[in-house]
């Protein structure tokens, strides 16, 4: 008999054909094309026939006797994210900012007096603050003239990206901090301190609170109290402190609702402003988790009614029936402009993100396989949970025995099998692919998830000139052919195909990577070892000997090494999948459903 | 009548409706006003130093009627730009291009004079290009095409850019007006400016000799 394997995935759907006789089967041909329409539904067979017809290509003059498909996980996802904390500035007490090209460097404290108006007195220093109809030669003009006169000049707000320009114009260096957009909500008269760093620096005395006070004359409780302005100037490299008595800064905590997780240890309810500790503890301490719901009227509520209301809509199923089995938090942070600030500043406020899971009790298979039968004319089988024809499929890998596990590594969701003397055991977890995504858009704040999700695949690159190319490990390669110019001094992406720029300004490529890196670490790192300590015999994870990475995420150029990283402390073999000793990880399923329906390898 | 018969006919009416019909012989031999912005220098050096921006001057630039197509001085254009250049940290450094009134080819030449590598071209009607040494002639790093709509703060960011550009850093794009009405209203104007400007060209002098502020 002549059997194909259909393994229909989020992304892709892969189809392995092989030869079954007296009970030895060989394989002939295999092919991936990417899935049509939403996994699980009728429209997944267009997408079928192209990746048969092109197995069929490698097989040869064969006649397919009977498909096998498989039981799709029935696993639906949702992220949502949580801002949980939030600064705001009353008054106008903080410009904590960072112009590209501050003047000058160093730190400077006076009272604020604007360019023009009299100084009231040669004892005290001044901090001058420009206006934006003041051109840069003028401004310069007049602050020399001051200086010459006797004035103590200690530093200078500006409206204008003319920092630079008017310390290049003075006899002596005082910092400059620029481009303050409502340089009329500067309050005059008041004191002040300006601090620029210097290159590949931070501001160092106004980040520190001891450093504040110190220049303001603070009492402890006065310290306390500026604590979040030095929070918030923490990594800046130019910054302005305005110590007015009606000003003030307060980072204060987003009410962000409750997650509560109903299970075998009764309700445990959890604020999400806890962080995503919080949140993975509450969930951890179930035995079994029977449902979770969201408080309502709130951002987490909303998301579980959400991904109750798909589950039901793609199972038929009512929504209250359905039960969200489990989910991940991850802490994470994402630039939000300061409600109240004066030169548009961010802060980086903290993000708790979760991933929810559903599990169904079916799919809709059965239409799917009628309508394959009715369009290839071959008799279509349902066999199989995808968790075991995975394992099947994964123990073709050279080198392997039993006990084994698999990670699978997907785009929704993180599943483990394992298979042991004592059977079988295996697990959706939620949190995988996607959310490193949603990571890495909310991280750097690029608002385009399509671009993100190229971050998450790809290497970068950075065009030094238009010959030559020096990628993120710091290897360079030169060019026969120059790039066109729009790539010139950019941050590039590395496809397979192409290089794409990104165009956004200050993204530099370390600090890409490092982000996405980190987006990596803290999704799969954490994800992979609570699922398998979950199939594990006696949940201890050293009691197994070898991991196999299957899944969309295992093909990812270093989403494998991070977990590698991770398992070696456990003392366990991991890799990608090597299906038959020659295929991806990801046709582990098509070839388990064959090995499923009879038949040793030959 | 032939469109290049209708060309020459606009063209004489507009010389005339501008009340400044001089015959072009007389344009090549004026010599610059004493009140040109720029001193002019011998033949120009190539430079060395990496932290400059090298800004090419078209053969007419600063020299006859002092203002771009929009009637911004070439003076506040060239303070901006330059300001631009400064305000990044960069050195600016002036050379008139004599050989072609061609702003893509103005800007190449200014970028194979840059240390950097980063030059700037502009013509007296105020178009600008930056270009880069490695760079085809008819492409470039950034082009302004749009004359009329080019303000003075886009001019300084103009600076800004070829300065981050020469840094190897990636600029910020620049958002610029498009209106599909300027070619229609300035086609003209921009005619006799750029046959003022081709006027200028001159071969029996070395091509690009420097200028001061």
């Amino acid at each position: 008999m002549i059997a194909a394997g259909i393994d229909i995935g989020n992304s892709t759907t892969e189809v392995m054909i092989a030869k079954q006789e007296n009970g030895k089967t060989s394989f002939l041909g295999y092919a991936s094309a990417p899935t049509t329409g939403l996994k699980g539904t009728t429209d997944n067979v267009a997408g079928v026939l192209e990746a048969l017809a092109l197995a069929q290509k490698e097989a040869g003059e064969i006649t397919i006797d009977q498909i096998f498909i498989n039981e799709t996980a029935p696993v639906v996802s949702r992220l949502s994210s949580d801002i949980i904390s939030q600064t705001i500035v009353v008054g106008s007490a903080m410009i904590g900012h960072n112009p590209d090209t501050p003047g000058g460097y160093g730190i400077g404290t006076g009272r604020t007096v604007r360019l023009g108006d009299p100084y009231p007195s040669k004892e005290e220093a001044y901090i001058v603050v420009v206006d934006r109809q003041v051109p840069f030669e003028e401004a310069a003009r007049q602050i020399q003239t001051a200086m010459d006169g006797g004035t103590d000049i200690a530093g200078a707000i500006v409206c204008r990206d003319d920092g630079v320009l008017i310390a290049n114009r003075l006899s002596r260096n005082i910092p400059i901090v620029d481009e303050v957009e409502q340089i009329e909500k500067v309050p005059i008269g008041e004191l002040a301190a300006v601090e620029v760093a210097g290159n590949a620096m931070a501001v160092q005395i106004l980040s520190n609170p001891y450093g504040i006070a110190g220049i303001f004359g603070l009492t402890p409780e006065q310290t306390k109290a500026i604590t979040p302005i030095a929070r918030t100037l923490i990594g800046a490299r130019s910054g302005v402190v305005i110590y007015s008595s009606s000003g003030e800064v307060k980072l204060g905590k987003v009410d962000a609702g409750s997650v509560t997780v109903i299970g075998s240890a009764g309700e445990i309810s959890v604020p999400v402003a806890d962080g995503a500790d919080a949140v993975n503890e509450a969930v951890n301490r179930q035995q079994t988790v029977f449902d979770i719901r969201g408080q309502q009227g709130t951002n987490a509520g909303a998301m579980f009614d959400e991904v109750k209301r798909m589950a039901a809509q793609r199972t038929g199923q009512e929504t209250e029936a359905v039960k969200i089995s489990d989910i991940a938090a991850v802490d994470t942070f994402a630039p939000i402009k300061i409600t109240g600030g004066i030169a548009g500043e961010y802060a980086m406020e903290n993000v708790v993100l979760i991933s929810s899971m559903v599990k169904t009790s079916y799919f809709p298979m059965r239409a799917l396989a009628e309508k394959m039968q009715e369009k290839t004319g071959i008799p279509v089988q349902i066999a199989g949970k995808e968790a075991s024809s995975a394992l099947l499929g994964a123990l073709t890998t050279p080198g392997v025995s039993v006990p084994v596990a698999i990670l699978d590594l997907g785009g929704g969701s993180t599943d483990a099998a394992c298979l042991d003397d004592s059977g079988l055991r295996y697990v959706h977890t939620a949190g995988a692919g996607d959310m490193v995504t949603t990571m890495i858009d909310l991280e750097l704040a690029l608002e385009d998830r399509d671009l993100a999700e190229l971050i998450k695949r790809y290497p970068l690159a950075k065009a030094e000139s238009l010959h030559i190319l020096r990628f993120e490990d710091q290897t360079v390669k030169f060019l026969e052919q120059p790039m066109p110019p729009e790539f010139f001094a950019r941050t590039l992406i590395v496809t397979e195909e192409k290089l794409i720029p990104i165009r956004k300004k200050g993204l530099t490529m370390e600090k890409i990577s490092l982000v996405r890196r980190e987006a990596k670490r803290k999704v799969f790192a954490a994800n992979a070892l609570r699922a398998l300590q979950k199939v594990a015999p006696e949940g201890n994870v050293r009691r197994i000997d070898f991991v196999i990475m299957v899944g969309g995420s295992a093909l990812d150029f270093e989403v494998p090494d991070l977990i590698n990283e991770t398992l070696a402390k456990y003392n366990i073999v991991a890799g990608r999948g090597n299906i038959l000793g020659k295929y991806a990880a990801r046709a582990a399923v098509a070839a388990g459903l064959i090995l499923a329906a009879g038949g040793d390898m030959d | 009548m032939d469109r290049e018969e209708l060309v020459q006919l606009i063209t004489k009416q507009v010389l005339q409706q501008l009340g400044d019909a001089a015959p072009t012989a007389q344009w090549q031999t004026v010599q610059p006003q004493p009140d040109a912005l720029f001193q002019e220098g011998g033949s120009a050096a190539k430079g060395v130093y990496p932290d400059e921006v090298v800004i090419g001057l078209a053969p007419a630039f600063g020299l006859d009627k002092q203002q771009t197509i929009c009637g911004l001085s070439h003076r506040d254009v060239m303070k901006e730009m330059m300001a631009g250049v400064e305000e990044e940290g960069m050195k600016c450094r002036l050379v008139r291009v004599h050989n072609t009134s061609d702003v893509g080819f103005i800007a190449l030449t200014a970028a194979k004079y840059s240390g950097s590598g980063i030059g700037i071209g502009i013509q007296s009607k105020g178009t600008v290009v930056i270009h880069q040494k490695d760079l085809y002639p008819l492409t470039n790093l950034e082009l302004f095409p749009q004359a009329p709509l080019i303000t003075l703060e886009i001019y300084r960011k103009i600076g800004k850019n070829a300065a981050r550009y020469a840094k190897g850093q990636s600029p910020e794009p620049i958002a610029v007006m498009n209106d599909c009405m300027v070619r229609p209203k300035f086609q003209a104007k921009a005619a006799v400016m750029h046959i003022r400007e081709t006027e200028r060209v001159r071969q029996d002098v070395p091509a690009v000799s420097e200028v001061t502020w």
